[in-house]
């Protein structure tokens, strides 16, 4: 889209997500930028109805997101992320579902060596 | 209501970075016991931005804008210029003052607010969106933080 508006939001919405992330820990903070860099660029040739479904799920990110840290800035809890519904795991292929559950395992081991906490997986 | 929300955000950052900081192991937390001690505190003329840094534990000495020594035009277009190099897209050897981001560096809008990001750390304060859709050379970065911070020469 060379729309000027959406241009706008969209460098609106990157901005305020990257501010977002140096709230999280150190580790979150470096994953979550990565990714968030990766996934807007693989999107800058989307189609219309592709950019409108990636802002809305950005968006929703991003209110989640802001929740949280003002959760943790109270000092009420630290917990960042959110479980994946059934609804979505709907939507996944069989091999990314596969992808997610070694994920999952991987990151709920015991002795993990990283605090990290990933979006969808258990605690 | 976003931004309000996210100066809410910025303000009880000081209370809550030291329990963020509770869980980490031993060499993060000599990280943060390095840093300066006037960085925890809050203080009415820390910019919003330098509040910013303090969730993040890091060796980086805090930087004390009001003590600073007076800024000139070569000084902002030095650092403009420092910051720009660090930046991984951006080959060194091309990079003038009047290099155009998009047109001459290579660089995408979103690589262009990244930019914006790392001049607001550098200098202290926040640029608004429509202000930063506006810079496209070095040149004219420091002509705006040269307007903002009130330098004439």
């Amino acid at each position: 889209m060379a729309n000027p508006a959406h241009i706008s939001a969209v460098r609106t919405l990157y901005k305020k997500i990257l501010v977002l992330h140096r709230f999280l820990p150190i580790d979150l903070r470096a994953l979550g930028d990565q990714y968030v860099k990766d996934e807007f660029r693989r999107h800058k040739t989307s189609s219309d109805e592709e950019a409108k479904h990636f802002m809305v799920e950005w968006q929703n990110y991003k209110d989640t997101l802001q929740t949280q840290v003002l959760e943790a800035m109270g000092n009420k809890k630290l917990v960042f992320g959110a479980d994946l519904s059934e609804d979505k795991l709907k939507h996944f292929q069989d091999e990314q579902i596969g992808q997610l559950y070694e994920l999952m395992l991987e990151s709920t081991k015991p002795n993990r060596q990283f605090d990290i906490q990933e979006e969808g997986t258990p605690k | 209501m976003a931004s309000r929300a996210l100066a809410q955000c910025v303000r009880s950052l000081a209370r809550a970075s030291a329990r963020l900081n509770e869980g980490r192991t031993a060499c993060v937390l000599l990280a943060a016991a390095q840093r300066p001690l006037s960085s925890w505190t809050c203080n009415q003329r820390t910019s919003r931005t330098e509040l910013l840094r303090i969730p993040s534990p890091s060796v980086h000495l805090c930087r004390h804008y009001s003590d600073a020594p007076p800024l000139t035009l070569d000084d902002i277009q030095e650092r403009v210029l420092y910051v720009l190099k660090l930046y991984d897209k951006i080959n060194p050897d091309v990079l003038k003052s009047t290099s155009h981001f998009m047109k001459d560096l290579g660089l995408d809008s979103l690589d262009q607010v990244e930019i914006i990001m790392a001049m607001e750390d550098e200098f202290g304060f926040e640029i608004p969106d429509g202000d930063g859709e506006k810079l496209m050379t070095p040149e004219e970065i420091v002509t705006y933080i040269a307007d903002k911070k009130d330098v004439y020469e």
